[in-house]
């Protein structure tokens, strides 16, 4: 088991970061936005249009209302403006007729607007600038002409509702982009949340493979076909992976099986030459050694064969609640001989005992493995400490060396059949041992974890979960 | 050290239907000096070992016609108690188990060492003789107390560790008989992986310690390519 990387699950904040990873996430907010974009575009477009409108009506009215008074005696001039003033109940036309001085002669205008260009043309005037003469006003175009007798008419008009038309416009507008963009996000949300929840599967099921467990496929989503395609692809190809290793693991191991046998038959013949000999014979060293050499080759396809009998077997049938400490004590009991040989201190710390759900004599023989390393690599004048813990996640036997320990990249090289650190060439092994272990710990559904000893060397930790794996 | 000195001769007989595994084993087990017949399945097997006492019986667990657990079950719900060998090609655990629960009295897994095999139907052969397990053992005066679980030489406690003693024990027990490593760790620490040759060699050499020490003469025989022999030299 490696560490993780931190795994950005909790707050909204790190939620969020997810989201935007996620494409169909930001693809909806981006067109929520276009489409907030374009409403306000629409919107424009329709203000500028009836604003367009609206002026070109005004500026007609205007220019019709110049055309009849224009056109109009001094008399009749007065009578129509007062006849207009009176009909605009909504107050928005204004009139004036003023002497070439400026005196206001008719009209509901005191003096001529200022910044009026005289030319007849409607026009729009800076309402700013003559507030007293349209007090409410917001908008006000107007149209003034020097009349044939020398006075000047000013016709002008309250467009007013063009504003309140750009204000309900300028709302509505930014009422229907808010809920465009909420409508974008929450859409978004909903249709990413399974994706979210999607690549958090594969994310674990990818850790578990890296970690070695080639039987873990990529978890296939409701609703997001190119993930799924993807995945699929993925899980074919470690279909593909699975059948190779398995037809390796299988090829070698059937050459295991199938060479015990002949190298069998080869030990009992050296064998029995070795006894028919005379006692004195020249012939035994090289007879024995002969044999010595057989049966580290017996030893090593047993092994072999062993860790894959351990492998295939699915069933727990060997599995009892059974007690640690008297495993470990007999274990350090039939070790102890052969640490002192070894000039190494082997000491079993004092602890509570834990019963733990095992096959007693398959984890006896995987510490056994244990202390078989620790007492081969460590030096004269070193300890061995044996210790069981119990920690939150169960119990926890340690075999912690002063060694030389194994360096961290290379702990999970080690766990591979008969790989063996350039160290070791001096120390006899075939480099199963810490692959039997491996094995049986899996089996059992507990962890295995190899790192630094306080003393320096190794520290080989078996963790023993309670709960029982899915199997 | 000759494969043919053993002093417990006795009737044999080989259950088992492959040829070359069988005709090994009776090439072994008669150069023990041992009278071998040969069944070559289950029935004929069964019917042999009822109709004349066997001292021992080798038994394949895989015969063509009857499984070779129902072959032992047979042999004891007649109450015949001839200690039975077991030997297969499955060597899962569970297998063994199984096998020893039907009755069988010891499991050997295929391909095995011949000699391997021949020392355990020894063992069996002389586990069976004895009738009654005395409850002390002597060798050129070394005493084996079996009530206390100490030894003596003379008059000197040898101060035996509960482990030093059941090896002692077990040595003892089959004083004459060639005993593997394997045997030697599955009788005293009662498990059946290969222990690897050196953790047995120094209990062994731990307890020949002990023994020289109190002055006992060099008991226990390294037997070359084998394992230990208890006895003199
Ligand atoms: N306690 C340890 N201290 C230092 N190195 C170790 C230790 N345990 C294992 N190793 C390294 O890991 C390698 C693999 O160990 P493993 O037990 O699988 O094989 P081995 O001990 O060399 O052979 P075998 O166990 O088959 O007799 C060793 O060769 C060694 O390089
Ligand atoms: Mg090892």
């Amino acid at each position: 088991m490696t560490s993780r990387p931190a795994r950005p699950s909790e707050g909204s904040a790190a939620l969020f970061s997810e989201l935007w990873r996620i494409t169909s996430f930001r693809l909806t907010a981006l067109y929520g936005g276009l489409f907030a974009l374009a409403v306000v575009c629409l919107f424009a477009l329709i203000y500028w249009q009836t604003a367009r409108y609206q002026n070109q009506q005004v500026d007609q009215i205007l220019r019709n209302q110049a055309h009849v008074f224009s056109s109009a005696t001094s008399d009749q001039l007065d009578d129509d403006i007062a006849y207009e003033i009176a009909r605009d109940i909504r107050h928005i036309s204004f009139f004036g007729v003023f002497a070439a001085d400026g005196r206001p002669l008719a009209g509901n205008l005191a003096r001529v607007p200022h910044e009026l260009v005289l030319n007849g043309k409607p026009q729009a005037l800076p309402v700013e600038r003559n507030a007293d003469l349209f007090a409410q006003a917001l908008e006000i175009r107007a149209l003034g002409q020097t009349l044939d007798n020398g006075n000047v008419l000013v016709v002008a008009r309250d467009v007013a509702v063009l504003e309140q038309i750009r204000q309900s416009l300028l709302r509505g507008c930014f009422l229907i982009a808010a809920v465009i963009l909420l409508l974008g996000v929450l859409g978004g949300v909903f249709y990413s949340l399974p994706a979210v929840r999607h690549i958090r599967g594969i994310d674990r099921a990818a850790q578990r493979i890296a970690d070695g467990d080639y039987s873990q496929r990529l978890p296939l989503g409701l609703r997001n076909r190119e993930l799924d395609v993807l995945a699929q692809i993925v899980n074919a190809m470690l279909d593909e992976t699975e059948r190779l290793m398995g037809e390796v693991k299988t090829a070698s191991d059937n050459i295991a099986h199938d060479l015990r046998t002949p190298l069998t038959r080869l030990r009992a013949s050296i064998y029995r030459t070795q006894q028919s000999l005379e006692d004195s014979s020249p012939h035994h060293a090289a007879l024995n050694h002969a044999l010595t050499q057989t049966d580290l080759l017996l030893a090593r396809f047993r092994a072999l064969s062993r860790i894959s009998e351990i492998e295939s077997k699915r069933r727990r049938a060997g599995f009892s609640p059974t007690p640690l400490q008297p495993i470990l004590r007999k274990l350090v009991g039939l070790y102890e001989p052969l640490a002192n040989q070894g000039e190494v201190r082997l000491t079993l710390g004092a602890g509570a005992d834990a019963i733990v759900d095992c096959d007693g004599e398959l984890l006896f023989e995987a510490i056994g493995n244990l202390l078989d390393n620790a007492i081969k690599f460590t030096p004269a004048g070193g300890v061995i400490r044996v210790e069981l813990d119990i920690d939150e996640t169960g119990p926890v036997i340690s075999v912690a060396d002063s060694g030389p320990g194994i360096p961290s990249d290379l702990r999970k090289s080690v766990l591979q059949r008969f790989y063996r650190a350039d160290e070791a060439r001096n120390v006899p092994g075939s480099g199963l041992g810490l692959s039997l272990v491996d094995a049986i710990v899996r089996l059992h559904g507990f962890d295995f974890v190899l790192d630094e000893a306080s003393e320096g060397g190794v520290r080989a930790r078996i963790l023993c979960r309670q709960q029982r794996p899915t199997q | 050290m000759n494969a043919t000195t053993s002093a417990y001769s006795g009737r044999i007989l080989v259950i088992e239907d492959d040829d070359s595994t069988a005709e090994e084993i009776v090439a072994e087990l008669t150069s023990h000096a041992f009278q071998v017949d040969r069944a070559g399945t289950g029935n004929e097997g069964l019917a042999l070992a009822l109709s004349s006492g066997y001292d021992v019986i080798t038994l394949d667990r895989m015969l063509p016609d009857i499984d070779g657990l129902n072959v032992v079950g047979a042999l004891r719900a007649r109450n015949i108690q001839t200690p039975v060998l077991m030997i297969s090609a499955l060597s899962d655990v569970d297998e063994r188990v199984r096998g020893l629960r039907a009755g069988g009295d010891d499991y050997l897994t295929k391909p095995f060492a011949s000699d391997e095999m021949a020392a355990r139907v020894e063992v069996l052969l002389r586990r069976h003789a004895q009738a009654a397990e005395p409850t002390q053992l002597r060798a050129r005066g070394l005493l084996l107390d079996r009530v206390a679980h100490n030894a003596f030489y003379g008059d000197l406690d040898l101060d035996l560790k509960p482990t030093e003693y059941q090896l002692l024990e077990f040595l003892m027990r089959n004083s004459g008989q060639t005993l593997t490593r394997t045997m030697i760790f599955e009788a005293v620490w009662g498990y059946h992986f290969d222990p690897g040759t050196n953790l047995i060699e120094v209990h062994i050499a731990g307890l020949r310690k002990k023994l020289e020490q109190a002055g006992c003469p060099p008991l226990i025989q390294t037997v070359r390519g084998s394992g230990y022999q208890f006895g003199p030299a």
